[in-house]
């Protein structure tokens, strides 16, 4: 225990003494983060209109098919959940509720939800909702019974930046994780560091722990600058304001860490030298930097890509991250999320014992 | 000097793979000796030493250290033994005092880091890093971290090869010094001159095998008897004396 600690310790008064250490791990993730932030990259969809079809009748089909008709609208049909995501994440501009009794004899309210910033859009959508009533009632009977209101709300959308915040995060995690680690060990282990610890009494494990334990301290702080930087810079919010949304990020930053530093350690314990390491490392990283929805929804992907995609490691700590401090989901709902982490812990912990060697 | 028995190697081999690095090799060695390794390059001798430093492991053969067998208690035997070894480095960004008193920690030992410093000479180097020590430097606190356990046994892979003259002869005069404390030291050298003058007792090793054991003087007298003249005719002097004594004997570094 002690033996662990002063690793530990050592471990990490050697990182802060190496002034780019803690610079690099933060500068491209804030590049990564401000530059596609800021840009807006990915915020350029068609204007989207969300409907509640709360009533699933043959009249409100019709008026959702008249709506759909209108080319420069597009729609979606969705659950109120869904769509409560999709508005933070700035994917909808506005959501139509159609209430359950909603028919062409009784007078009914149509709601038109939007939020404060898509005040401009939400406008066009009324007026286009508006003359689509018109032409049914016209076309009916029982004349105006149909009333359009629209409900304002305050204003909860972050738009990409909120999506991209804990992608970039969780990326970073990862980096810092499997190449902080490989960069150091292999080094020792090149320069003799490690044949020197072996000839004293302790324990491989004490070494290995106080490396582990040094290393999720540096990402954990890691991950805090990284959203301070994102509220600050990017004006982003956690977990609508829940403190609960805190815990959750770092646990999934510590289950993270652990994952990603247990990948490191075995590809530093495996590889003689870093001729070998660093294209392990590269090759293990560069795919989940593309394909486990750090910077997009994997839908866009093709079918397969897109399921190899869900199941790396880094997929897992992703969803937990971004559902953490976009929508402040509680922890039982994540826990899928927590339970794939920690089976990809022990995959990983049992092939790094298994081919780990000293030199 | 005592002649109690603190080290035993009976029939050492080692292979790697289908080479054979150590053939067959027996030794023993009296706690307070300086005894030493001899040999060419790749004739063994670290992997002779590293056996007994539990760092290895024979493939056939025992090693035995105050009386503990290596390969079955190795745990036991590294809390006793002190180890410099000949490819090895420290933690580059820690303070030499940081590095040893880390030592201490792994050895469970309280101890003073600057008066382990100080005892090799490196009190002018408490707050500097590894990495910038002069190779010199780097061999001393290899030393002064060996100490921290107070071992019975050292253990001594050719701290002077790569040292100019003036590190060199410093170096000896430090490990003269850890003998006079009653240390068992175990060196291994290419450099005849520094059996001479360091060792009781020597063992010439070659190809994995020991070709002869004495102290240095019997083995020169021996070679004598039987006949053999020296090639060139002694001179009071050789090229070292002269180098030295025209740049002096002080250490150089800094
Ligand atoms: N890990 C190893 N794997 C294979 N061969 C080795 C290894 N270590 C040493 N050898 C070989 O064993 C022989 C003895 O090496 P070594 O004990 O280092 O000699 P010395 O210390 O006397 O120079 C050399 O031929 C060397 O190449
Ligand atoms: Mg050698």
């Amino acid at each position: 225990m002690k033996i662990s600690l002063i690793i530990a310790i050592a471990t990490m008064k050697m990182y802060f003494r190496r002034s780019q250490s803690l610079f690099w791990s933060l500068f491209f993730p804030v590049v990564l983060m401000i530059g596609l932030g800021f840009y807006g990259f990915g915020e350029f969809s068609p204007s989207k209109l969300g409907i509640i079809d709360g009533a699933k009748n043959q009249y409100s089909k019709e008026l959702i098919k008249a709506i759909s008709e209108k080319k420069y609208i597009e729609i979606e049909i969705n659950t109120r959940e869904k769509f409560d995501k999709k508005v933070l994440e700035g994917k909808i501009d506005s959501v139509l509720v159609i209430p359950d009794n909603y028919n062409h004899n009784n007078e009914v309210k149509i709601i038109l939800e939007f939020e404060e910033s898509k005040e401009i859009i939400s406008h066009s959508f009324e007026d286009t909702i508006n003359s689509v009533i018109e032409t049914i009632d016209s076309e009916n009977v029982n004349n105006n019974t149909q009333k359009l209101s629209s409900k304002i709300q305050n204003n909860s959308n972050q738009g990409y930046k909120g999506f991209l915040v804990p992608g970039i995060v969780s990326l970073a995690i990862m980096q810092s994780g499997i190449l902080g680690v490989v960069f150091t060990l292999i080094s020792y282990k090149t320069q003799g560091v490690l044949r020197r610890l072996q000839a004293t009494p302790i324990s491989s494990a004490h070494f290995l722990i106080g490396q582990l334990a040094s290393r999720l301290v540096i990402i954990t702080i890691q991950t805090i600058l990284l959203f301070i930087i994102g509220i600050l810079v990017l004006n982003i919010n956690i977990g609508q304001g829940s403190i609960l949304a805190w815990v959750n990020i770092l646990i999934f930053s510590l289950l993270g860490s652990i994952l990603f530093l247990i990948i490191g350690l075995a590809i530093s314990g495996a590889s003689p030298n870093e001729d070998y390491a660093a294209p392990i490392a590269n090759l293990i990283t560069f795919p989940m930097m593309f394909l486990s929805g750090v910077f997009f929804e994997n839908d866009v992907l093709p079918y397969w890509i897109k399921i190899i995609g869900q199941n790396l490691p880094l997929s897992p700590l992703v969803t937990g991250m971004r559902e953490s401090s976009l929508y402040g989901t509680n922890t039982l709902e994540l826990l899928p999320e927590v339970g794939v982490i920690i089976l990809w812990i022990i995959v990983c912990f049992i092939i790094g014992i298994k081919t780990f060697k000293w030199e | 000097m005592t002649s109690k028995e603190i080290i035993r190697v009976e029939k050492l081999i080692k292979k790697y793979d289908d080479f054979i690095a150590v053939n067959g090799i027996d030794f023993s060695v009296n706690e307070g000796e300086i005894f030493g390794l001899l040999g060419p390059n790749g004739a063994g001798k670290t992997t002779t030493v590293e056996i007994l430093e539990g760092i290895r492991t024979q493939t056939s053969g025992e090693a035995l250290i105050n009386g503990i067998n290596v390969s079955k208690e190795t745990k036991k035997v590294k809390e006793i033994i002190g180890v410099q070894l000949q490819q090895a480095a420290f933690f580059d960004k820690l303070t030499l005092v940081e590095i040893i008193e880390m030592f201490g920690v792994f050895y469970s030992v309280k101890i003073d880091a600057k008066s382990i410093l100080g005892k090799v000479g490196l009190q002018d180097k408490f707050g500097s890093f590894y990495k910038p020590l002069s190779g010199g430097q780097k061999q001393r606190l290899s030393i002064a971290v060996a100490l921290v356990n107070e071992p019975k046994v050292l253990f001594l892979d050719e701290p002077t090869t790569g040292l100019d003259p003036q590190a060199r002869r410093n170096m000896w005069e430090l490990i003269k010094n850890i003998r006079s404390e009653g240390k068992t030291i175990i060196l291994t050298t290419h450099y005849m001159e520094e059996a001479e003058e360091l060792c009781d007792r020597v063992a010439i090793i070659d190809t994995g095998k020991i070709i002869t054991i004495d102290t240095p003087n019997n083995l020169i007298l021996e070679l004598l008897n039987s006949g053999f003249k020296g090639e060139h005719k002694i001179k009071e002097a050789n090229l070292e004396d002269v180098f030295l004594n025209l740049t002096g004997k002080n250490l150089r570094e800094n």
